[in-house]
């Protein structure tokens, strides 16, 4: 990977697991019925946060 | 006999099991033509037991689709669960990564159809002309279905057991011919090929071998009984794909092994053309069986025919599919309404046929890449089955209390609720081959990820902008009003029926009124189930009597040149299900007969069933109450 790409796929890394925890907050936040939005959340937070992993190892 | 004289006239359109099978083998069966190279690509020699691992899922994923499609058997499938379980947000999350299923779909199939006519001619089994291929066919079908063709039953299935017919004999042949236990464990190097990264991304990627689950759901709302048709179609289906996809995976490794070649593990199976079978993986398996001359000839002919055939139905089955979806979204205001028109001659959505099922489509063919595609549909299809999977659980929460007339198993229960161990079992597999998918694969991440936030985008921004209405609301469109006249245009009539004279005639003035229309008349038959039985007791008598009122209902209004759907539905009381099946449906009108009856003051005049479908129905009622004598 050039070091663009790699710069790229660490910032959409860091979008996924900002995002995911923003989900994550604002389903907590609005209360009943979203059990969806914990588990969207949770995925975006592992995947984001596993691709930021490998990308730095 | 109404039944025998629809079969002789070669209408059928009863969708019972076998019926709801055979569409669904359509496109499952399909996905073995390009399945089996693209997993082999990555799992190499342990191709056979991920296929293993991946059908497990995909039992846990029919499961919870049997359960919500028997619960709401209306189209959507993923979507409408969200919609019931969640609200209009994740509704539209789901229909969009359904979207990008149908549109892989479209552009996968349609690619692989030349790569099966190479028998022909040699350059359509790689680029350019593959592309080319797909393109001219994707274009075809897009034509014909704005003209409006009408699929035959009869066709598919005869060649859904033609395809499985097959595919049976390819598997005996190779058992007999080529099958060797000893070379399927010689070909396993795990750790080096495939690499564990490998192993794990190549799961979700054989899960593209089930492409076509939601079939069941999108012909569910034709299907006369859905709690008895519709578990025993997935059942039927499991049973067929798992006899093909445990086996011949096998066949074709055993076949073409896996060979160490300038210091890496190949096999001819996962290489691209002219050398490999990628583009052609069931050519492969034939080629590769250890016969030669004639046969051999006559063989590769007769496959590369079938499956270019098959590929070409389960093509228009997506071009079909993204249509129907797209006009669901935009009547639930979830894309603008420019979605939702049709041809003023063909009577077709033609804009969302020719964007979505045509023009995207191309563009993801244009890479001429199989594996970005393969991996992009699973991408969008478990994120689909995720949302499916949570929606049931959700479901069996928010109403541990409601009866189900199909519960799927296994279950625990933790608090008095019954929780789908299946659904939760299936729920966090098809997550992590996403998480996997997004961590694993940089093209399909930009793509797939690309195509949520452009969806998110456009979702807000109308529902924002245009519709003025919160993201998790669910908003119906406005039923659509011709010209200066304020003529409601009745598209779906709901018309419950009984064997009264009263309601023979309004069967007529719907017939009428839909002959008039163009419109669609659902006939439903409520057998009423007494509060001391559960609501899935057997009442076989009771089910046979409404089986035959359909059949006459039927062929009543099918003499008008109406289309019709019929549908038996137990409930505790009549009127829930009728409202229910209007809601359902989205009805504009439902029409009714009722006996007149002597007006006492205070009394009902036309009976509690009427009266309560006139308090609760969301749409018109039209009441035809027989004449009386002068």
């Amino acid at each position: 990977m050039t070091g663009f790409q790699t710069r790229a796929t660490q910032a959409l890394s860091v979008v996924l697991l900002v995002l995911g925890v923003v989900l994550i907050a604002r389903t907590i936040q609005s209360g009943v019925g979203g059990g969806l939005g914990l588990l969207i959340g949770g995925m975006l937070v592992l995947a984001g946060g596993a691709r930021l992993y490998l990308s730095q190892r | 006999m109404p039944r025998r004289r629809r079969q002789e006239q070669g209408l059928e359109r009863v969708l019972g099991a076998p019926g709801l099978f055979a569409a669904v083998y359509g496109n499952v069966g399909s996905s073995i033509y390009y399945a089996l190279g693209l997993t082999a690509v990555f799992a190499l020699g342990l191709t056979p037991l991920v296929f293993v691992i991946a059908g497990i899922v995909f039992a846990a994923t029919a499961m919870t689709y049997a359960e919500g499609t028997v619960r709401y058997p209306e189209a959507g499938g993923s979507s409408s669960f969200a919609r019931h379980a969640f609200n209009e947000l994740a509704s539209f999350g789901a229909a969009w990564a359904q979207m990008l299923n149908y549109i892989i779909t479209i552009a996968i199939s349609a690619f692989f159809v030349p790569h099966y006519l190479s028998i022909f001619w040699e350059p359509l089994r790689g680029n350019p002309w593959d592309i080319i291929g797909g393109a001219v066919v994707i274009v075809i079908l897009v034509l014909l279905n704005i003209v409006g063709i009408q699929e035959s039953a009869r066709v598919n299935i005869v060649l859904a057991a033609v395809d499985f017919a097959t595919q049976v004999l390819l598997v005996i042949l190779g058992f007999f011919l080529v099958f060797s236990p000893h070379v399927l464990t010689a070909n396993v190097h795990f750790g080096t090929a495939p690499t564990y990264s490998q192993f794990f991304l190549a799961i979700p990627i054989a899960m593209l071998a089930y492409t076509g689950i939601e079939t069941v759901s999108n012909l569910a709302e034709e299907a006369r009984d859905p709690a008895r048709n519709v578990p025993r179609a997935y059942l039927m289906t499991a049973i067929a794909v798992f006899a093909i996809y445990f086996t011949l995976p096998s066949i074709a490794l055993s076949a073409m092994p896996v060979h160490l070649v300038n210091g890496h593990y190949e096999t001819v199976l996962g290489l691209p053309p002219p050398k490999g079978f990628t583009n052609d993986p069931v050519l492969g398996v034939v080629e590769n069986l250890g016969i030669s001359g004639q046969l051999l000839s006559v063989l590769k002919i007769y496959v590369g025919i079938l499956a270019a055939t098959i590929l070409f139905i389960a093509t228009n089955a997506g071009v079909i599919g993204a249509s129907r979806i797209t006009y669901a979204m935009s009547s639930y205001r979830q894309l603008p309404s420019v979605f939702r028109r049709v041809h003023p001659r063909f009577k077709t959505p033609y804009v969302s046929i020719i964007f979505f099922a045509g023009l995207l489509s191309i563009l993801a063919l244009l890479s001429g890449k199989t594996s970005f595609l393969g991996t992009l549909y699973s991408f969008g299809a478990v994120l689909s089955f995720t949302i499916a999977h949570a929606a049931v659980a959700m479901l069996r929460v928010k109403t541990p209390d409601e009866e189900l007339v199909f519960r799927g198993r296994p279950n625990i229960r933790i608090r008095g609720v019954s929780v789908p161990l299946f659904s939760i079992f299936g729920g966090i597999c098809t997550a992590l081959a996403w998480i996997v998918i997004v961590v694993k694969d940089a093209n399909v991440r930009w793509a797939g990820l690309g195509w949520l936030a452009i969806g998110a985008v456009v979702y807000w921004v109308y529902r924002r902008r245009v519709v003025h209405a919160p993201l998790t609301q669910t908003v119906r469109a406005p039923v659509i009003v011709l010209g200066a006249s304020l003529e409601i245009e009745y598209r779906k009539i709901v018309a419950p029926v009984v064997r009264t004279p009263e309601s023979e005639e309004a069967l007529v003035a719907a017939a009428r009124l839909a002959a008039e229309r163009g419109a669609t008349i659902a006939i439903v038959a409520v057998v009423e189930v007494p509060l001391e039985l559960s609501i899935d007791a057997d009442l076989a008598e009771e089910e046979e009597r409404a089986d035959e009122l359909l059949d006459e209902a039927r062929a009543l209004v099918e003499a008008y040149g109406v289309r019709t759907v019929t549908r038996i539905k137990r409930a505790r009381r009549a009127h829930t299900a009728i409202v229910e099946e209007a809601v359902q449906r989205g009805a504009e009108l439902v029409v009714l007969g009722a006996q007149r009856q002597r007006a006492r003051h205070g009394a009902s005049v036309f009976g509690t069933t009427v009266d309560h479908v006139l308090r609760d129905s969301p749409c018109r009622v039209l009441i035809a109450t027989g004449r009386v004598a002068a």
